[in-house]
């Protein structure tokens, strides 16, 4: 046998040496997991560990006041008491209703809308039972919390837009996140805790918001608060002053509230700062920020007119006769002199299709000046064919059409400048002569925001800068540059002496007798007023209407007709503004938007000084 | 005076170590109590005492005597294993488990076992030398030594204390030279009769072995004890938490932290350092009862020794690969450490008999 080579002792000693061996093996690999846990993996433990002893109660910070020019309120804060229910922490709903009733009355449909929530869904979701309760109430309710398991009131701020529809698109409005939203910042997570949805309340969120502060505490095994641990207090968000002058937006809104679709703006010429950008119709923002009842929603969401639609930022027209500043522009600089002469008979022929000119007799013979001032379609055809489309587009294009002007609010929209390419691109066909001349009077594929449009006579106005318009306040450092004389704006490299006649033509425009927007003028000269009509056509005239007649606006059903634009700048001597007004199907722009305009301007000019000290234009350099 | 002498004669070094842990048990005691003395730490002190006490006194005992009762003790266990199933007296409880309830004292026979079992078996082996002789015949005598206790626990059920009795029978038969092939063959015939047992088993049974073999699908929620004994030792880092300071056990989010999962707690106050210092503390005291072994002249005493270390190991083993989540969960206590009467009494005892084979290494031992 195999054992009796050894000792009985000899076996038992290498067994027992094996046995030690394995047992202090084990043993030893045991060290390693342990050192697996605790050194190689313990940061993740670490924040496990963290997890499972705090509970954090974010510390909502206050929304950020908006301001106007002046300094008057354009969106506050009310502190509010707000009722919510945490469907989770219910445990016997009916009876938390009766208690809850006997406390505060509740709307029968709130009630039902609850019960449905709380049937089908677990999810942790505050519910606002009640809006806005009395401090008897609340007083009430916290004396009974452990007989109201789940109820919780929440001192909430309300946001408040004082200004209601006058202002709904400049300064936007604030919600409950979406459902996409909410998961963006963990604030967003606390009961009515709201986000800007439009305007300068989602394009300055960030800065309006601030940042939430928070309060720690350990937690045991069962939830219950052992100790607070940290509190930071919450950073409050900033506040926000507009370059918005509440008085003129405000008599804007109001003489426009007559239209059914029309946009205006005023901004200076030199800082791009926006005075007033009014959109009609519009929507009182309170409704939002209350959280809209379904009834409002619908009657806003049924409007034929978009009111929710910033139209100086997000409506796109055709610019009509008013992008004819550009296609002058564009002569000037090719070299046309001033003395270029067309005559007008009313229509040309290109190819086997006729032209028109808006007057059916013609213009007879036309220079330049002319040809701008009354707006003679025939001649601009003329020195389009002789530009080319691509000349006219690199200057409409250094005027602001074609792209964003990156103004600080949301859903803003490029326009467009119609090129050969892009026509190929995107409707699968080669550019044709005839589309330029459509473009030459702003017609056919040419597309410009309103905004576009007073930015084109802002930096016609202010000696070629290329001015950027904004809805926020300059900083004071901004200021300087001004007060300096400098502009903080790149030339646009157009010389000032096409500026200069440019600037000439629109004077005469309105104030020459036969000008286009003569009867619109402004009769103080100090305040005289330069700028251009347009009327662009929203429908096609068939050459066996023309035979017949064509109808007059007025008697077209009210889609079919002209929308009316004028854009100008004031005053002539020394410019400082810029206006652009669309009448959405308003006819002539001599007639419909004009006038407007020239009271826009002239309560600008009388009740609004300029945010900086500024020397004379010319002194102006780059 | 032969007592002062064999007093004299005590593994001193042995005795702090078990002392030392046992100090580590009564820290972590005081911890688990939010710092309170009351009421675990205290008790345990009391223990701690006792203990050593006993330690003497069962060390002093001539050894002749130990392996005199040896057959007597195991009898006595068996026939109170035998009671807690059908006796009146018994006391069930924590799903299984069972004491048996004899007037002032309440004991587990189980725990008694674990010892009378490797007594039992170093006598065996002290007079059956494996020099002659069949091993057919020692290896069945012995077997049945294992599987008489064993399957009685496993009846009661306590399948954690049932295996625990029968890796120690054959680690301590093991070492009594027994040959290599029946271990061989043992480990493939109950690989074989697995199926077989199975198809014997009761419902509740699978299920109970189910559970042992996956803790995920534990019902109980055994997976959140290891979460949380993990979140535990990995938050403790390299130098812990500090000591009374560690949140998982202060909070209460470690599930006995008194009793199963008191490593977790140790380690999440003192770290992998501190951790690390108490395995290695164990890895000393049963390098120390291997050493006695040893040093031993008779088989009785060198069985015992290994037989009664392996005890020790493999509650050691199963509590701390328990509590790191390489093992099942399986109620087992950390000896020493963890908070219970009857498990440190049996250690305690264990200990005293590995002294005492040391302080009687040299006696001759007749056949009896």
């Amino acid at each position: 046998m195999q054992y009796q080579k050894f000792s009985h002792e000899e076996v038992f000693s290498r067994r027992a040496i094996l046995i030690g061996g394995a047992q202090i093996f084990l043993l030893t690999s045991l060290l390693g997991r342990l050192g697996w846990l605790q050194i190689v993996e313990t940061s993740h433990y670490q924040k496990l560990s963290e997890r499972n002893r705090t509970q954090v109660d974010l510390l909502a910070p206050t929304r950020g006041r908006i301001f106007d020019r002046n300094g008057s309120e354009l969106a506050r804060n009310l502190s509010k008491y707000n009722l919510y229910v945490m469907l989770d922490q219910v445990t016997d709903f009916d009876t938390m209703i009766k208690r809850l009733t006997a406390i505060t009355p509740l709307k029968q449909k709130t009630i039902d809308e609850m019960r449905e929530r709380a049937q089908t869904t677990k999810r942790f979701v505050p519910f606002k039972a009640q809006h806005d309760i009395s401090w008897a109430e609340v007083t009430k309710i916290e004396a009974k919390t452990t007989s109201l398991r789940g109820v919780k009131i929440n001192l909430g701020e309300q946001r408040i837009y004082p200004l209601r529809d006058s202002m709904a698109h400049i300064v936007g409005y604030v919600a409950r996140p979406s459902e996409r939203e909410i998961k963006k910042h963990p604030l967003y997570y606390l009961p009515g805790f709201m986000v800007g949805k439009s305007g300068v309340e989602k394009g300055y969120e960030e800065s309006l918001r601030g940042f939430g502060g928070e309060t720690r505490y350990e937690v045991n095994a069962k939830g219950q608060r052992v100790s607070e641990v940290a509190r930071i207090a919450p950073q409050h968000g900033r506040e926000l002053w507009l370059s918005i002058d509440a008085k003129l937006q405000n008599m804007i809104a109001k003489k426009l509230s007559v239209e059914k679709r029309a946009a205006a703006v005023v901004m200076d010429i030199h800082t791009g700062e926006i005075i007033a950008a009014v959109s009609v119709p519009s929507f009182d923002p309170n409704l939002f920020a209350q959280g809209i009842d379904e009834a409002s929603w619908q009657q806003i969401k049924k409007n034929p007119h978009y009111p929710l639609t910033n139209k100086v930022i997000s409506g796109a027209y055709a610019p009509g006769s008013v992008f004819k500043t550009a296609v002058m522009l564009a002569a000037l600089e090719k070299g046309f002199p001033l003395n270029t002469k067309h005559t007008c008979h009313g229509r040309i022929k290109h190819g086997n299709r006729w032209f028109h000119c808006w007057r059916r007799g013609g213009h007879g013979s036309v220079d330049m000046l002319k040809a701008l001032r009354e707006s003679c379609d025939v001649w601009f055809y003329k020195v389009a064919l002789a530009l080319g489309i691509s000349t006219i587009n690199k200057y409409a294009q250094l005027l602001g059409y074609g792209r964003e002007l990156n103004l600080d609010l949301p859903d803003e929209r490029a326009g467009l400048i119609p090129s050969k390419a892009w026509k190929l691109r995107k409707i699968g066909r080669p550019w044709l002569i005839s589309d330029t001349l459509l473009s030459a009077i702003g017609q056919g594929y040419v597309l410009a925001t309103p905004l576009q449009l007073s930015v084109q006579m802002a930096r016609v106005a202010n000696g070629g800068f290329a001015v950027e318009p904004r809805a926020v306040f300059l900083p004071d450092s901004k200021k300087r540059l001004f007060a300096d004389g400098k502009s903080p704006f790149r030339k646009l490299g157009a010389s000032e002496s096409s500026l200069s006649v440019i600037r000439a033509a629109l004077d005469e425009v309105v104030n020459h007798p036969s000008g286009t927007a003569y009867k619109a003028r402004i009769h103080a000269p100090a305040r005289a007023m330069a700028g251009k009509t347009g009327t662009s056509q929203v429908r096609r005239i068939s050459s066996k209407e023309r035979q017949q007649g064509i109808l007059k606006n007025s008697r077209l059903p009210w889609l079919k007709r002209d929308h009316a634009l004028f854009a100008g700048f004031a005053p002539v001597a020394d410019p400082q503004w810029a206006v652009a007004v669309i009448i959405e199907h308003g006819g002539s722009g001599s007639s419909a938007a004009a006038p407007y305009a020239r009271d826009f301007l002239d309560f600008t000019q009388k009740n609004i000084k300029p945010s900086y000290e500024r020397p004379k234009s010319n002194d102006l350099q780059a | 005076m032969k007592i002062l002498h064999k007093v004299q004669q005590l593994h001193f070094p042995l005795m702090a170590t078990v002392i030392a842990i046992a100090a580590i048990g009564i820290a972590m005691l005081y911890s688990a109590a939010s710092n309170e003395w009351q009421p675990w730490a205290a008790a345990h002190s009391t223990r701690l005492l006792v203990g050593i006490m006993l330690i003497v006194v069962v060390a002093t005992i001539d050894i002749r005597i130990w392996f005199k009762a040896s057959y007597f003790l195991y009898l006595v266990a068996l026939l109170m294993l035998l009671a807690t199933l059908y006796a009146p007296n018994a006391v069930s409880a924590k799903g299984g488990t069972r004491w048996l309830d004899l007037g002032p004292l309440v004991i587990q026979p189980s725990e008694f076992m674990k010892i009378a079992l490797v007594l039992a078996i170093a006598r065996f082996a002290n007079n059956n030398s494996l020099m002659h002789g069949y091993q057919i015949i020692y290896a069945i005598v012995a077997v049945t030594f294992i599987a008489l206790p064993t399957m009685l626990v496993l009846k009661q059920p306590d399948l954690g204390t049932g295996l625990i009795l029968l890796m120690t029978g054959i680690t301590a038969l093991f070492a009594s030279g027994l040959r290599w092939i029946f271990f061989v063959l043992g480990g493939i015939a109950s690989i074989a009769t697995v199926p077989i047992l199975w198809n014997f088993m009761k419902p509740y049974q699978k299920d109970r072995v189910i559970t042992f073999l996956n803790p995920n699908v534990d019902p109980l929620g055994s997976s959140y004890h290891i979460v949380q004994s993990k979140i535990a030792l990995g938050s403790g880092g390299l130098f812990g938490k500090g000591l009374f300071q560690g949140t998982q056990g202060h909070l209460n989010f470690l599930p006995e932290k008194h009793t199963d999962f008191i490593f977790a707690m140790f380690a999440e106050e003192v770290g992998f350092f501190g951790g690390s210092l108490l395995i290695c503390l164990y890895i000393v005291m049963l390098s120390l009862c291997m050493g006695i072994a040893l040093a031993t002249k008779h088989s009785f005493g060198r069985i015992l020794c290994v037989g009664l270390g392996a005890t020790l190991f493999f509650y050691i083993f199963t509590n701390l690969g328990m509590v790191m989540n390489l093992l099942p969960v399986v109620g087992v206590p950390l000896p020493l450490v963890s908070y219970g009467g009857s498990a440190m009494m049996t250690v305690m005892l264990s200990i005293g008999l590995i002294i005492n084979v040391y302080v009687h290494r040299n006696e001759w031992l007749n056949k009896m």
